[in-house]
């Protein structure tokens, strides 16, 4: 079970919102939509699967960098301390176990492989997700 | 008495001379021509004569009294004109051959031609436009019962099914089985597009020959490119993305035959490339667009979501409707590479085959089809030529078509239309042919699982008069709608 992922992401105080991406790796995979949310507060590590979100991102744009920014992020430091969630379905029209890679990538202009996680569908699908602990410096 | 017994005997005899001419009409008229000292006699037809060549001393035997004798420096040619309504036969013997001459039974002669070989009888119709075809040869002993009239392809003959021949122009899905004539059905097709289809063949092609070979068919992309990123887009409407598909729909096709008989020992090689451009039907794609809408919730327990993603994939997988009008666009092209006494050294190209397939749908109830096909360099039995008295085989000439036809259809719960027409260009040869035909169909749903058909072939040049129209009307009843109605 190779989900979910933590990953750290350290973000400077002087540039700008960080941006996110995300790609898959394989070649019988039909992802759904992704979803990106921001904890409601700061979180300590171990406590991130029983914090809440709120969704800033939802979209089905793979590759394709999204700005990290919505409901209560809306300057750098409003992500310190807090961490992000990442979700996104994964299914196959006619496999059953397809094995795939789930890539994500952030940062602020360049943008940084935090992910690159192996996996493989469950009868069909498979749900991945993770957890990004933003610090701001 | 003696009344009864009279008349019975003059009705006898009227009959008997009424009957006669048919009677004696129906057996064949035989003759033998045996070469003494020179090679065997052949047999060839040629502007409606049929001519035996024969060279030096000769032994005739049977009815040459049809038969004009021409003698020449270095032959002799016996010739004669064939009645309408008749075939011949050959018949190979050792030095010699016998050509029998016979009627061709009434119903036959109503019975569209098929193919010209030896083994199809095709009988003379002077009421066709293209009133070029000769009678029919046949093979000694194949007097057997006919095989059922099959759709007859409008590249081999102008009275012909439309309808089922642009059906068989749409770009083939292994173009290189295709060009070779073996049959795709013979030939494992992947299960993913990720396998390989490879199948060992051995069987007879179209023209009798056994031939042996491998196939092979892929998408070369998808195993090629396991790990691009690209394939997450298969499904992505934005425009950047529209190479997607094609590329990954791209197949690969690869055949060779080797024909394992003295009469045909060719080495045959093609490679195919097959292409959908656009296909609103594509089920990957539909189902990739459903899946899609599903956005999973984040403070929902992970399990949960899985469970509720199989559920929506199971509803997509099941909203997979077939579209009866999709818009497609496919290209297909295999060129063919030939050794004619198999060996590698002297292979050369020897023409192939291309196709162009397209389809526009009209909202829900109709759409219109092209389809372009060039086919080159295509081994055909010689047209008007009775088969080789030395191998029993048909005399092949090499034959470059090129196809275009395109059709209009319409489709509701109760009724369907249809307009079909093409054009056909042939070069047999080095003789050229061209053509063009159209057809007009209109089905009439009566009750549920009732249909009646109505189509109209209409030949250019052909007086529309009111029994040249009935001629070409036919109408029949069907279980099944020609076009499937909307959903």
């Amino acid at each position: 079970m190779p989900f979910p992922t933590n990953s750290q992401l350290q973000l400077s105080a002087a540039g700008g919102l960080p941006q996110i991406s995300f790609s898959i790796v394989g070649n019988q995979i039909d992802p759904t939509t992704y979803v990106v949310g921001v904890s409601q507060s700061k979180v300590d590590p171990g406590q991130e699967t029983t914090v809440k979100y709120i969704p800033l991102i939802k979209s089905a744009d793979l590759d394709t960098a999204k700005q990290i920014i919505g409901p209560t992020v809306q300057q750098v430091s409003d992500l310190d301390g807090r961490a992000l969630k990442w979700i996104i379905g994964l299914t196959s029209f006619d496999q059953l176990n397809a094995s795939f890679r789930m890539q994500v990538k952030c940062g602020q202009g360049n943008l940084n492989k935090l992910v690159d996680e192996p996996g493989a569908l469950d009868h069909g699908t498979e749900i991945a997700n993770g957890y990004i602990f933003v610090s701001v410096g | 008495m003696v009344t009864s017994l009279f008349r019975w005997a003059s009705g006898t005899v009227v009959l008997g001379c009424v009957l006669a001419p048919y009677l004696l009409a129906q057996g064949p008229s035989c003759a033998t021509i045996t070469a003494v000292a020179g090679p065997a006699p052949s047999v060839s037809y040629e502007a409606n004569a049929l001519k035996i060549r024969v060279q030096g001393q000769f032994r005739q035997e049977g009815d040459l009294s049809a038969y004009t004798a021409t003698p020449g420096e270095t032959a002799t040619i016996f010739s004669r004109e064939l009645p309408v309504d008749s075939s011949y036969s050959v018949t190979p013997l050792t030095n010699a051959v016998k050509v029998c001459i016979q009627p061709v039974p009434q119903t036959a002669t109503a019975a569209p031609a098929g193919n010209q070989g030896p083994t199809a009888p095709q009988p003379a119709t002077a009421a066709t436009p293209h009133a070029a075809t000769p009678p029919a040869s046949s093979s000694a002993g194949s007097g057997g019962p006919k095989a059922p009239a099959k759709p007859v392809n409008c590249v081999d003959n102008p009275v012909c099914d439309i309808g089922a021949t642009l059906e068989s122009m749409a770009a083939p899905e292994s173009p290189a089985f295709t060009v070779l004539g073996v049959s795709p059905t013979e030939v494992t097709r992947p299960t993913s597009p990720t396998d390989f289809a490879t199948a060992v063949l051995s069987g007879f092609d179209q023209n009798g020959n056994f031939q042996s070979g491998i196939a092979l068919d892929v998408a070369p992309v998808f195993v090629l490119a396991r790990s691009a990123t690209f394939w997450s887009h298969y499904s992505d409407p934005r425009k950047k993305y529209w190479w997607v598909r094609p590329l990954a729909r791209t197949t690969f096709s690869f055949g060779t035959t080797k024909g394992a008989s003295a009469s045909d020992p060719a080495l045959r090689l093609a490679t195919g490339l097959r292409i959908v451009l656009y296909d609103e039907r594509d089920p990957r794609y539909l189902y990739g667009t459903c899946i899609r809408e599903f956005v999973p919730d984040l403070n929902a327990p992970v399990e949960a979501e899985k469970e509720r993603l199989r559920a929506v994939r199971e509803k997509c997988l099941a909203q997979n409707k077939e579209i009866w009008n999709a818009t497609s666009v496919v290209i297909a092209g295999s060129p063919v590479w030939i050794s004619p006494d198999g060996t590698t050294p002297n292979f050369r190209l020897s023409g192939g085959g291309y196709w162009a397939s397209a389809a526009v749908r009209l909202q829900t109830w109709g759409q219109i089809l092209g389809h372009f096909r060039r086919l080159t360099g295509e081994q055909v039995p010689l047209p008007n030529t009775p088969v080789n008295p030395a191998t029993g085989l048909p005399v092949f000439v090499e034959r470059g078509t090129t196809f275009i036809g395109g059709a209009f259809r319409i489709g509701s719960g109760t009724f369907n239309g249809r307009v079909d027409g093409l054009y056909v260009h042939k070069n047999v040869a080095g003789k050229v042919d061209s053509y063009p035909e159209f057809e007009f169909g209109l089905e009439r749903k009566l009750a549920d699982s009732f249909y009646l058909d109505a189509n109209y072939r209409y030949a250019v040049g052909t007086k529309l008069t009111a029994s040249g129209f009935l001629a070409n009307l036919k109408w029949s009843f069907s279980k099944t709608p020609t076009i499937p109605p909307p959903q």
